[in-house]
């Protein structure tokens, strides 16, 4: 796992900018004033470049030495081992902590825009734990953020905490978002409570050019969803919340954490969404990340996904029969029975993502999406062994 | 759900450099790695300079643009301190609207764009002399290089066209 913050060295910054780290493409490009970028000094190609263009107001410059960085000018000097920094990605620098934090990474395939840590939910098996703090700040960065990211990165996912408790700002994160980057997919991840509890969905109607809301359902009756969410009335505020997304014409993907008892009803969920959730364009049916509260409820989630092939096929054969689009996240292709493979993604994100010794002879590794990089051995099938050739062949 | 954009680009246009200036044993490769790499690349949906008015083309040299001197006070910059301005400059209220008023880029910005192209160039490994701003014989040269290789008809200047298949942008957030 590559840890996203890193302490660095840096010098005469003024405050604590966000900032795009480029080459002499970006230069080029023109999409982002140099005010705003960091000019890397590490690449040879800038080097080769001459001095004349370090003259220009670069916010700053990257570079291994720093007496490379033009006299009296701002620099970061990220250390050996800290995480990867790269053209085109956007870092911000705390200078008074002297850390540097990473917000975009150019061409990865999970790109985030964090809204909050607060959240209404209180998930049985959340990996990202909530917290009740005033954190409203985070808008207006993030705002800044869109700004600097690629015009044509083709996702960024709104996430948290629940992004609704924003109220009228996530409306205004998503404006941002169509302005600036409107050929960007959005993804929404949210419980989706609040639509059903007041807030209007209608303020969402034709915002955004491509945007989709992915709201975990956990059950097809309130009782399970209730416990697994730990919230009395969140499956009526969901379902009533589903409804007026629906109403306001968003698209709406459906997402399953696969825990044992989601697992004992999950043919039943599969039939609830097909007849009461019919619009749904796509449905998750996803692994348990290994961590925060999922690993405190170990006993109570666990469930080897060698266990759950029988149940997977039958539920992934009901919803994709009736032109469902469904899809398996985080579950190793060695667990799944062949028939499921078609519907596996490579869903773990690039930064988190590792393979374990066993994974070292399979072949069908590269269209494999591994293992989350903290899982442990007790979150790890007794399944997982390496696909062979053969068994591929017959693919 | 992931929405794959596609038209001209700068990726495929860096291929396509690359690929002219070496041999066909490298073609193939970099066919093959392109075909590869499109299921991962996101390429622009449209060309980079769509609708925008380019008023540099018509410059194809620096030298040429000091019988501009005066539009310099045109600009929003204020003496010689560089000052980042959009390339377009929307059209006065003032002009007649039959005749718009010919718009000129301004010293510094005509200078950040010659810089700019000199980049682009130098990136694509072409050699613009030096990247300083000005439109010399050697920048002439490498854009001439540069349109020749792309189709483009080779008279070293900054045309929309030459722009796009050099990835830079007339306009400026």
């Amino acid at each position: 796992m590559q840890p996203l913050e890193a302490k660095v060295q840096c010098e005469k910054w003024p405050a604590a900018p966000l900032l795009k780290v480029a080459g002499l493409a970006e230069f080029a490009a023109g999409a982002f004033p140099p005010e705003r970028m960091l000019l890397d000094l590490r690449d040879a190609q800038v080097r080769a470049a001459g001095s004349a263009i370090c003259r220009l107001p670069w916010a700053g410059f990257l570079t291994d030495v720093p007496e490379h960085a033009p006299p009296n000018r701002p620099w970061i000097a990220v250390p050996q081992g800290a995480f990867k920094v790269g053209i085109g990605d956007v870092v911000e620098l705390r200078p008074h902590a002297s850390k540097l934090a990473l917000r975009y990474r150019r061409g990865s395939n999970n790109n985030i825009l964090f809204t909050t840590e607060r959240c209404n939910s209180y998930c049985l098996m959340c990996s990202q734990p909530p917290r009740e703090v005033n954190d409203g700040w985070r808008v207006s960065q993030l705002c800044d953020l869109i700004a600097l990211v690629d015009k044509d990165a083709p996702s960024l996912t709104i996430t948290g905490g629940e992004p609704t408790l924003l109220g009228k700002d996530l409306r205004q994160i998503v404006v941002r978002c169509a302005e600036m980057l409107p050929h960007t997919h959005l993804h929404v991840l949210s419980n989706g409570r609040a639509f059903g509890d007041g807030v209007p969905a209608h303020t969402f109607e034709g915002l955004h050019p491509s945007l989709t809301w992915g709201i975990p359902l956990y059950g097809d009756h309130y009782g399970l969803h209730d416990y697994i969410v730990q919230s009395v009335g969140a499956f009526s505020q969901t379902i009533r919340g589903l409804y007026a997304l629906e109403a306001a014409k968003q698209h709406i993907e459906i997402r399953v954490v696969l825990v044992k008892p989601v697992m004992e009803r999950l043919i039943e969920l599969a039939r609830f969404i097909y007849r009461n959730l019919p619009f749904v364009e796509h449905v998750a049916l996803m692994g348990t990340e290994p961590i925060g509260f999922a690993r405190a409820h170990y006993d109570d989630l666990w469930m080897d996904p060698a266990d759950m092939a029988p149940v997977l096929v039958k539920a992934v054969d009901f919803l994709s029969k009736r032109n469902v689009r469904v899809s398996l996240y985080n579950l190793p292709l060695c667990v799944l029975p062949e028939p499921l493979w078609a519907y596996s993604r490579k869903s773990i994100s690039d930064w988190k993502r590792q393979y374990l010794p066993a994974c070292e002879q399979c072949v069908v590794k590269e269209r494999c999406g591994g293992f989350f990089s903290w899982t442990t051995d007790r979150w790890t099938s007794r399944a997982i062994e390496p696909v062979r050739g053969a068994s591929c062949a017959k693919h | 759900m992931r929405k794959t954009l596609t038209v001209i680009g700068t990726a495929l246009s860096a291929v396509h450099g690359v690929a002219h200036a070496s041999d066909n044993a490298d073609k193939t490769n970099l066919a093959a790695l392109a075909q590869h790499d499109s299921h991962y690349a996101t390429t622009l949906a449209a060309p980079l300079n769509l609708n925008v008015r380019n008023m540099y083309a018509s410059h194809s040299s620096h030298s040429s643009h000091a019988s501009h001197a005066s539009h310099a006070s045109h600009s929003s910059g204020s003496g010689g301190t560089y000052r980042y301005t959009p390339a377009y400059t929307p059209q006065p209220v003032y002009s007649p609207p039959t005749a718009p008023a010919r718009l000129l880029p301004s010293t510094d910005q005509l200078k950040l764009m010659i810089m700019r192209v000199q980049a682009a160039l130098f990136a694509r490994g072409y050699d613009p002399g030096a990247i300083d701003g000005e439109m010399s014989a050697k920048t002439k040269e490498a854009m001439e290089l540069f349109q020749a290789a792309h189709g483009l008809p080779a008279n070293a200047k900054m045309t929309t066209e030459t722009l796009n298949a050099l990835g830079v942008a007339l306009t400026q957030q």
